[in-house]
């Protein structure tokens, strides 16, 4: 147990050498090693539940960062649920980000939404909700706990190329 | 009725309640009405045996649709349908 402890001290201590002298690989530096040293999510289960298999790592910005937000309407405009990915239509967008219709999103508008240095994001990938084979999941899942901090940048939106979407 | 059906229907039935609760008093009514009406909706699907199977990954969307805006963010609503979600992954 001593020898492990000590190899992640040793290791954490030239990650964090690493990240000084190349600012530009905090954030996926980071993502990595959070990545090998937890298996679980740090969010309550109901909210660990949206990521595949429940994981996902808690990463806190060193810079301010630029997310993504698909949403049709002001209902759902702002929110907690953002994403590293940038999808061209909203068939796609719905697919890979699980957007059950039922909810109303139809994702039409890609918003950028940039995050504070400082925030915590939670970061996995997309569970898939039924009926599966519409919504599979699979896409970059980013959750922030408090979407209304003044200091969030939400952007103007970007139509996306809009496409006939049925699920059965 | 197996027993895991009807906790399951417990389960929903307690996410009902708290929402019909929450409608008169916020103003997100739209958005309550849609977890009520999806809420009743997998009821319906489960009492016919027709819910889709989890395999211990899928999920309702319950729980990813109310973290988005419900607030505070440890609500009882949340919980309740983290609850109903929980118990699809492990028993369907």
């Amino acid at each position: 147990m001593k020898l492990q402890s000590v190899s992640v001290s040793i290791g954490l201590g030239i990650l964090s050498n690493l990240l000084t002298v190349s600012p530009s690989l905090i954030f996926n530096a980071t993502q990595v090693v959070a990545q090998d040293l937890t298996a679980t999510c740090p969010l309550p289960t109901e909210i660990a539940v949206t990521f595949l298999d429940s994981k996902c790592e808690a990463v806190t910005l060193k810079q301010p960062q630029t997310f993504y937000r698909y949403y049709s309407s002001n209902d759902n405009k702002y929110g907690r649920y953002l994403t590293t990915d940038k999808y061209k239509t909203n068939v796609d967008v719905i697919r890979n980000l699980a957007l059950n219709q039922a909810w109303g999103n139809k994702a039409t508008i890609r918003l950028k939404v940039t995050l504070p240095a400082g925030t915590t994001v939670y970061q996995g990938i997309v569970a898939p909700q039924t009926p599966t084979s519409c919504y599979p999941g699979g896409g970059q899942q980013t959750f922030i706990q408090d979407s209304k901090d003044p200091n969030i940048k939400w952007s103007e939106g970007k139509n996306l190329t809009v496409k006939d979407f049925s699920c059965p | 009725m197996e027993t895991q059906t009807e906790e399951f229907i417990k389960l929903i039935n307690q996410s009902v309640v708290i929402a019909e609760q929450m409608r008169s008093q916020s103003g997100q009514s739209q958005r309550l009405n849609n977890v009520i009406s999806v809420l009743q909706s997998v009821k319906n699907k489960v009492m016919i045996g027709e819910l889709e199977p989890s395999e211990g990954n899928a999920t309702l969307g319950l729980a990813r649709e109310v973290a988005d805006w419900i607030e505070p963010l440890d609500a009882p609503l949340l919980k309740a349908v983290g609850a109903v979600e929980a118990y699809y992954q492990q028993y369907f």
